[in-house]
């Protein structure tokens, strides 16, 4: 049971932004898709959401075509970067939404507070969008997701750079219930920047380059000193976390000839 | 809410039976409702009630509700709380085909009418057609259409106006005012259905319309077909505007101001906005038709005159003290 991308391979305009990739997602597992600005981590998730068509490979979630799945909102939920809600909806009728594939039913209430309560967000329930700061809208679109997985159904989690410019209370809440979902045999991939945060979140790391895999495998395995520097163009060193084990990421200190051969 | 609808629903029907009643011949509103019910009531009260005031109102009622729920389906359409139905052409077409139909060939109201609807479905079909970019319909690409064929048919129109005689420049420009005064049953009958069904087929898209509003993308992941709905909205749209401009010309503000006055009272889910705008359409329009025949009787002002210079400063009234909620 995954959610696959078999040899896809994605152009704009000349530029191939994904070639030949291969990305497989367990349910079960968390994964962290990295990589530089560019790398085309957005797009390999949007052909995995579905809302980006490749121009060949094939995408399959549990061994049947993407586009040939029945309620597929039933399947899978995708948290994107933004919203552009710009009407003063009251949070839970935001929440609400994530309802929509399922057909409304007389518990749709609960499920509401209940999202709402995962991610911390309960004395919002009252109040509008438009009024809500960076992170409470973020924890408000979490609450929609887990709303639209609460189902059976639900399989496959989908995060767009989940905690980006947000806080490390938000990022904590949010990564934290995409793995209370993975835990419950779900599969979830994440698009994430942060390569210590990644690390420390993820089951495994699947490296994007110029459009390619270039490693996957355990966080200490793909995050080495030399890809770092590969991959990013920048010296970095990789401690290890001393209760987990896992890589910590420190970039060099920006020395003087390191900034003037970025900016020249 | 229960209350709140119950309260709009026996308003309307209260003002229904209130503005039948009033007018050079005045009918006290229970002998409106006993004649209503078929109750013999005086013969020149029944001949007034039935063939004059009784389709006005009606006719009222359906173009101002079909105006105030293209209204916000328009709004919900492009994610702004400031779009008009008349931003994807649909008025410009049908004042471009008027203006042709009267200035060219001297039309009557009927042939006025047919016009009307015919240009206003056609130059919809042209924008949306421009608007659309791999089979997708961009919604600033949309707008950006809107506003290119609006200045043109305006221009079109501007050429027409200068060519035509006094008589086609007088009868254009009162149609342009809006009149709710040929008001007949077969008319009734027609905007009626068209609205019915476009209300009946809008309000059963309320949860897909609220997820557009979210962006496409969120949308689409929720299992929505977003395209299919922009598609369906656009031909309400066009078909509830064109049916009412057809028979009452064009009819300023109801459809910018009402689903304002919606949302500042119960929100803005589509579950609330789009019953609330078809019914406070139908209100508003129905006073300002009333205002309308009895404000300079036994003069008539032009209906579409009236909702433009009430609405106007209303609206701006509005966003003053509710501009922090906005």
């Amino acid at each position: 049971m995954s959610l696959c991308l078999e040899d896809v391979t994605l152009r704009l305009g000349d530029r191939a932004v994904l070639s030949e990739v291969d990305i497989t997602l367990e349910r079960g597992e968390c994964v962290a898709l990295i990589g530089p600005n560019g790398a085309g981590k957005s797009t390999a998730l949007g052909v995995m959401a579905g809302s980006l068509h490749p121009r060949s490979g094939r995408v399959v979630l549990d061994g049947r075509p993407l586009v040939a799945t029945p309620h597929l909102a039933r399947r899978r939920a995708v948290l994107t970067q933004q919203s552009v809600l710009s009407f003063p909806m009251p949070v839970a009728d935001v929440v609400r939404l994530g309802r929509l594939p399922h057909g409304s039913s007389a518990d749709d209430a609960t499920r509401v507070r209940a999202a709402l309560r995962a991610v911390g967000a309960t004395h919002l329930h009252d109040r509008l969008w438009t009024q809500l700061s960076g992170g409470e809208r973020q924890r408000v679109r979490m609450a929609r997701i887990l709303c639209q997985l609460d189902s059976p159904d639900a399989a496959y989690l989908l995060l767009d750079e989940p905690t980006a410019s947000l806080d490390l209370a938000v990022a904590a809440t949010v990564l934290g219930q995409a793995t209370h979902f993975g835990r419950r045999g779900g599969g979830v991939l994440a698009v994430l920047h942060d390569l210590s945060l990644a690390a420390a979140w993820a089951d495994r790391l699947i490296l994007l380059h110029e459009g390619c895999v270039v490693a996957e495998g355990a966080p200490a395995e793909v995050l080495t000193p030399e890809r770092i520097s590969t991959v990013y163009g920048v010296r970095a060193r990789v401690f290890n976390h001393p209760d987990t084990g896992r890589p910590l990421i420190a970039p060099q200190p920006f020395e003087d000839d390191s900034w003037s051969r970025h900016t020249a | 809410m229960k209350t709140t609808w119950l309260a709009t629903v026996s308003a309307l029907l209260l003002v229904m039976a209130s503005a039948a009643g009033i007018g050079a011949v005045h009918i006290h509103p229970a002998d409106v409702l006993w004649a209503l019910l078929g109750q013999p009531v005086d013969p020149l009260h029944e001949a007034v009630l039935w063939t004059l005031r009784v389709p006005r109102v009606l006719l009222a009622a359906f173009v101002g509700g079909g105006l105030g729920l293209s209204g916000a389906l328009t709004q919900g359409l492009f994610r702004n709380p400031l779009a008009d139905p008349g931003l994807i052409g649909v008025s410009a077409g049908a004042a471009l085909s008027v203006a042709i139909a009267t200035v060219l060939f001297d039309a009557g109201p009927t042939a006025k009418a047919v016009s009307a609807f015919a240009g206003a479905v056609a130059v919809v079909g042209g924008v949306l057609k421009v608007g659309k970019m791999d089979g997708e319909m961009r919604i600033g690409v949309l707008l950006l259409a809107g506003v290119a064929v609006n200045a043109i048919a305006m221009a079109a129109v501007g050429l027409l106006l200068w060519l035509a005689d006094d008589a086609a420049l007088r009868s254009y420009t009162f149609w342009t005012m809006g009149s709710l005064s040929g008001a007949t049953w077969p008319g009734v009958g027609l905007v009626g259905g068209v609205v019915g069904l476009s209300s009946i087929a809008a309000l059963q898209m309320h949860g897909p319309l609220d997820a557009c509003l979210l962006g496409d993308d969120a949308a689409a992941h929720l299992g929505v077909r977003v395209q299919r709905v922009r598609q369906s909205v656009v031909g309400l749209v066009a078909l509830s505007v064109g049916v009412g401009v057809a028979l009452a010309g064009m009819i300023g503000f109801i459809g910018l101001v009402v689903p304002h006055l919606v949302r500042l009272g119960l929100g803005p889910s589509h579950r609330v906005v789009l019953p609330g705008s078809l019914l406070l359409g139908a209100l508003l329009l129905i006073i300002a038709d009333t205002t309308a025949r009895t404000a300079a009787a036994p003069a008539e002002l032009p209906v579409g005159l009236l909702t433009t210079l009430f609405g106007g400063p209303f609206f701006f009234a509005l966003l003053r003290r509710y501009r922090g909620a906005l």
